[in-house]
């Protein structure tokens, strides 16, 4: 099976206003520069925008953001056929530096599957290690669970997927996008590195292929959504689709 | 009579909130009313019941001036000038009492109870001076074996019972002594609704089914300078998901968060994140939030949402009485004029009445809940409105962080009775506690130590069968007790048209 790591996790580093020097965007390092995303992009920026009686951008989108901070990273996600319409979805992630965030945001992972596609569990258990050793992704005392948030696709790929700055459209590919997500609250007591993979079975129309890894629109992301920097595009990595994982 | 109004007062405020001594309530008045009936002097009578509001009013209003909230004088302001307002009313009650005993004693302690709670009454509206608190009956929430009335009558009807109670016992040395027997007999015939009684719901005891809630509640504890706080908002709302996630080992039907626990505002389309979260629990949840004001709306508004798991935040309640001063608004000219001198500081307009919601549950049906932000739970007409809509239970969301334990305590202490009158459970929700369980008696079936960060969780069963309060309210009460009191008050001018004095 070809490999691929890739950088993943937690691409964001919000600087409330109290504490700048506790930043350390160590994805933005990564691709060349000292300074997180979020410190440059929210330079000026008030978190408290949010309780400002002027109305906000994306109110009436509910707070969600109309396009992403687009980061690429090595790495990417691979399609494996396991016959009789089985398929299973591979995420590789490289070891990378933890991302100091301190806030409470919503890691979103976009990931592009069969229209019609169906699976027993909607879920997404990222493990780290090596394969043999590998345990659950513990962060912040909770094992990190993603979980498809059906809702979330209704109420904001309207206004991502196809947008200017947003998610490539893939309507006419046979793929839709899907959004999994779950809380997560800043833990101080991570390591200084993080590293995962995970996987996802899942079962489709038997005629459906594979994405072509040569079409630049096919990727996953994963989006750090912070609520409070409304007007700050999210911090997205994306991870290019990879040929096919039956290759190996 | 001085004297007798000073012990009055002292009783009074003795029986109410924080000192708590309930009962006294069944005495508090007997000094004053033991005194008016000696005195034929209407000035006398107005300043001996000036003074006994004086004393009970202030006493048990101190919890105002020592909150946080408001700016500068805007509270001491307003105590100073609304605790001799509230005086006057019980000033005009022992006016109107002694007016009436100058034609006969009997008549003027006949027309007490009715009397006393048309004061209660006038000055919980809106048209008054909208402050329900301190009601009489709220004296004896604490203890359901005598409150269970309220179920029939309300607060007004409780009220109204321990005035009579007071009257009765200024009676009954002048009447006869089989009278006595029959006096005593009336005015004891509301134990028998005490627990067990006629008016005690089937059983205290909840478990887990199809016909009971589980509610998990989170009391942040929250210091009032660190709330809405830009700066504050990640480690608040840290601090609401750390609690949330320690209690939901076992699985609730809602999470309820205090009134103004989300931090953010809310847009006419709610709040994506806040519905991420809910799915992230997989569970409902009703929190407080600000909501911003539309374009033609005067301003904010103090809600509550219920953020589901498919993804909707939906407004399920506005604060209908925002507090004056330093929470609405200001809406009048002299509200406005004091604004411009930075004495009213409030910037809420007031909400629109709420309906039940309809709260789904993973297992069975879902049920309608009815949702309360606050001091809106001291209005006994909103709670039994959601009752009579169709709610099964309660959620009373609030926070006191600002205004401390006093009022906060005060506040549990008149959720307690919306329960029995309602025959509903009640889960009140508070920042800094009390945070209570209260069942469809009005007993605390749990509780989180106020004060404290916690959380909990607990089962309650559902709301039954309406009770007749909730099908009459308390107008049928008030109106009944004030045609009483005018009926007696008739009669005394007829007497003295006739010359009987």
């Amino acid at each position: 099976m070809m490999k691929i790591r890739c950088s993943l996790f937690v691409g964001a580093a919000l600087l409330l206003a109290a504490l700048p020097a506790f930043a350390i965007d160590g994805g933005f390092a990564a691709v060349g520069s000292s300074e997180s995303y979020y410190e440059k992009a929210s330079a000026g920026e008030a978190a408290a925008a949010s309780s400002s009686v002027a109305p906000q951008a994306s109110e009436a989108s509910g707070g969600l953001p109309t396009s992403l901070f687009v980061v690429d990273a090595q790495g990417g996600v691979a399609y494996r056929d396991l016959g009789n319409g089985a398929w299973q979805v591979q995420l590789e992630m490289a070891e990378r530096p933890h991302e100091h965030v301190d806030a409470v945001y919503d890691l979103v992972l976009a990931l592009p599957l069969p229209v019609g596609s169906s699976s027993r569990a909607w879920r997404i258990e990222p493990r780290t290690g090596a394969s043999t050793t590998a345990k659950r992704v513990v962060y912040g005392k909770e094992a990190i669970v993603l979980k498809r948030n059906v809702p979330l696709e209704r109420a904001w790929l309207p206004l991502l997927a196809g947008a200017a700055g947003g998610l490539p459209d893939l309507s006419r590919t046979g793929y839709a996008w899907t959004l999994w997500d779950t809380i997560v609250r800043y833990d101080a007591s991570a390591g200084a590195t993080l590293q995962a993979f995970a996987t996802f079975d899942y079962t489709a129309d038997p005629r459906v292929a594979a994405p072509d890894s040569e079409n630049p629109d096919n990727a996953a992301y994963v989006i750090t959504w912070i609520p409070t920097l409304e007007a700050v595009p999210p911090f997205a990595i994306r991870l290019d689709v990879v040929a096919n994982g039956n290759e190996e | 009579m001085r004297v007798a109004a000073l012990a009055t007062g002292a009783l009074l405020a003795g029986a109410s909130h924080p000192a708590g001594f309930g009962p006294l309530a069944f005495v508090s008045l007997v000094p004053l009313l033991h005194a008016l009936l000696r005195t034929p002097s209407l000035g006398r009578a107005f300043r001996a019941g000036f003074l006994a509001g004086l004393v009970f009013f202030g006493v048990s209003f101190c919890w105002v001036l020592g909150s946080q909230v408001g700016g500068g004088l805007a509270l001491p302001l307003a105590f100073a000038i609304g605790i001799p307002l509230l005086a006057s009313g019980c000033g005009l009650l022992a006016l109107a009492l002694v007016w009436i005993a100058r034609g006969s004693p009997r008549l003027a302690l006949g027309a007490a109870p009715g009397l006393w709670v048309a004061t209660e009454f006038a000055r919980s509206q809106g048209w008054g001076l909208s402050i329900p608190w301190n009601h009489l009956g709220y004296a004896l929430a604490d203890q359901p074996f005598l409150v269970q009335g309220a179920s029939i009558a309300g607060v007004y009807g409780l009220s109204a019972w321990i005035v009579a109670v007071n009257a009765g016992l200024v009676l009954l040395p002048r009447i006869r002594p089989r009278a006595r027997f029959a006096l005593v007999a009336a005015l004891a015939a509301p134990l028998a609704l005490g627990p067990g009684g006629l008016g005690d719901p089937e059983s205290p005891e909840s478990e887990p089914g199809a016909d009971s809630l589980r509610v998990a509640a989170v009391q942040p504890a929250l210091d009032e300078r660190e709330r809405h706080v830009p700066e504050r908002l990640h480690a608040n709302l840290r601090r609401l998901l750390d609690l949330t996630q320690s209690v939901l080992a076992e699985r609730a039907d809602v999470i309820a968060w205090p009134e103004s626990a989300w931090e953010r505002a809310l847009g006419p389309s709610g709040d994506a994140f806040l519905a991420a979260i809910a799915h992230d629990l997989e569970t409902p949840l009703v929190t407080g939030a600000w909501r911003r004001p539309d374009r033609e709306e005067p301003g904010w508004r103090n809600a509550a949402v219920l953020a589901t798991s498919a993804g909707r935040t939906p407004v399920v309640a506005e604060k209908v009485y925002p507090v004056p001063v330093y929470e609405r608004a200001p809406d009048g000219p002299t509200a406005r004029l004091l604004a411009r001198a930075g004495l009213w500081s409030g910037r809420f307009a007031p909400g629109a009445g709420s309906a039940p919601v309809l709260l789904p549950r993973e297992a069975g049906a879902s049920v309608p809940i009815g949702v309360l932000v606050c001091i809106d739970a001291s209005h006994p007409e909103l709670a039994r409105g959601l009752r009579l809509a169709g709610a099964r239970l309660l959620i009373a969301i609030a926070n006191e962080a600002g205004t401390g334990a006093w009022s906060a305590g005060l506040h549990a202490r008149i959720t307690r009775l919306r329960a029995v009158e309602n025959r509903m459970p009640v889960v009140r929700v508070a920042n800094t506690g009390p945070t209570l369980w209260i069942d469809a008696g009005g007993r605390v079936a749990a509780s989180l130590t106020p004060g404290e960060r916690a959380s909990g969780s607990h089962a309650l069963r559902l709301a039954g069968a309406l009770p007749l309060y909730a099908r009459i309210g308390e107008k049928a009460v008030v109106t009944s007790c004030f045609f009483t009191a005018l009926a007696i008050g008739a009669a005394r001018f007829f007497q003295s048209r006739r010359g009987v004095e």
